[in-house]
């Protein structure tokens, strides 16, 4: 049962999807539902063995192509909709060890291809507004199975986080002419102290603003919207510093940092948003190697970040963790 | 049954093929194939964990 639900004290809809309390949990790697079926084996959901990388809908899907209608009546106050658009799985590699981090520039660069092929696919539908590329990595962020893998959400709607930056966007160009995100690099490539990388087109900083000790945002150069408007050399770059960033995260308390990744592009909903800059966040929630950050009372009750952190500091601290360079990366095969 | 399509889309990608087939229930799965690296799927087929357990 899947359904979203309007809340009008914050202006955002709720997304219902009860099935997914059945959903694989944390099975062992030789039931991995992610390996390619195995001669004689179980059937896995990866009937073949011969991709680089594989992409299927979601066996619980919060949003599909054909959602049920809503199971409860909607009010004039709380209207109901039903939950279309998509839910996406990216199976990194056929491969079940290893993780992003450890994989090659080269198929990092075909992730991203994949990525932005997908949004093509996905935001040329009629009912998606919004297409969500991200990666859940640790079982502290919720994750349940191990295979390297991420997903992609094609919403019927802007997710409210997203509408938010759209806005910021817009007021920005309006009051400026500008874009926020071309002016944010500038200030912080000026500034040097929160940037941790920068390599082909790509400026990696714990943004002045980071809500999260270990925040790490990754924007383009040049003022571009989607991945697929990107240059090869901008390809490559993206690949060279999302690996540059996710290896310093495993090397800062030498373990697999968790994290959540989002990729932010612009809307597929047909809006004018080319104030809108593509970039990519990191959030991984550790503070020490052994604590976490909670969304506690100020922030899941009143939205006020607290960082026990200062973004120059961390920002230090992951620029003199390896790799130093993101030119200097292995090419490496598939 | 299984649909190549080739894609080349003038972007900076390189080039790649896609499968599409249905899974049993009906879902749908894409595989992603890069044809220049057919020579490295066999490492990969080699890294599945064991199901003789």
């Amino acid at each position: 049962m899947s359904e979203r639900r309007w809340n009008p004290v914050l202006g955002e809809w709720v997304i219902t999807a009860t099935h997914r309390q059945d959903r694989t949990f944390l099975p062992p790697a030789e039931y991995c539902p992610l390996c390619p079926t195995r001669q004689g084996g179980d059937p896995t959901e990866i009937g073949r063995p011969d991709f680089e990388i594989a992409v299927f809908d979601n066996r619980f899907p919060s949003l599909r192509r054909d959602p049920d209608p809503p199971a409860i009546e909607g009010t004039e106050l709380t209207p109901v909709a039903p939950s279309s658009g998509a839910c996406e799985v990216v199976v990194y590699t056929p491969r079940h060890s290893g993780q992003l981090g450890t994989m090659s520039v080269r198929h990092v660069r075909r992730l991203i291809a994949v990525w932005a092929h997908r949004t093509l696919i996905l935001g040329g539908r009629d009912e998606v507004a919004y297409v969500f590329a991200f990666e859940n990595r640790g079982e502290q962020i919720g994750v349940t199975l191990h295979h390297p893998h991420g997903q992609i959400y094609a919403y019927p709607m802007v997710p409210p986080v997203l509408e938010r930056e759209v806005a910021s966007a817009a007021d920005h160009r309006e009051r400026t002419g500008g874009c926020l995100w071309c002016d944010l690099n500038a200030q912080e490539a000026a500034d040097s102290r929160r940037v941790v990388a920068r390599a082909g087109g790509w400026l990696a900083t714990v943004p002045f603003f980071a809500r999260w000790p270990y925040e790490v945002h990754l924007t383009s150069e040049r003022h571009v919207g989607w991945l697929h408007e990107l240059i090869a050399s901008e390809v490559d770059g993206l690949a060279r510093v999302l690996l540059t960033v996710i290896r310093k995260y495993d090397a800062l308390f030498d373990m697999t940092l968790p994290y959540i990744m989002a990729i932010h592009q612009r809307p597929t909903d047909g809006g004018d948003h080319d104030g809108y800059h593509l970039h990519v966040e990191f959030f991984p929630p550790n503070r020490t190697a052994t604590k976490l950050k909670y969304l506690a009372g100020s922030e899941a009750g009143a939205g006020a970040y607290i960082n026990d952190t200062l973004p120059e500091e961390t920002a230090a601290t992951l620029r003199d963790r390896p790799p130093f360079d993101p030119a200097a990366l292995d090419e490496g095969a598939s | 049954m299984a649909d190549a399509d080739p894609v080349d889309e003038g972007t900076p990608f390189e080039g790649f093929e896609i499968e599409t087939e249905s899974m049993p229930d009906g879902r749908s799965i894409h595989y992603y194939r890069w044809p220049e690296s057919d020579g490295d799927r066999a490492e990969a087929r080699d890294d599945q964990p064991s199901r003789d357990v």
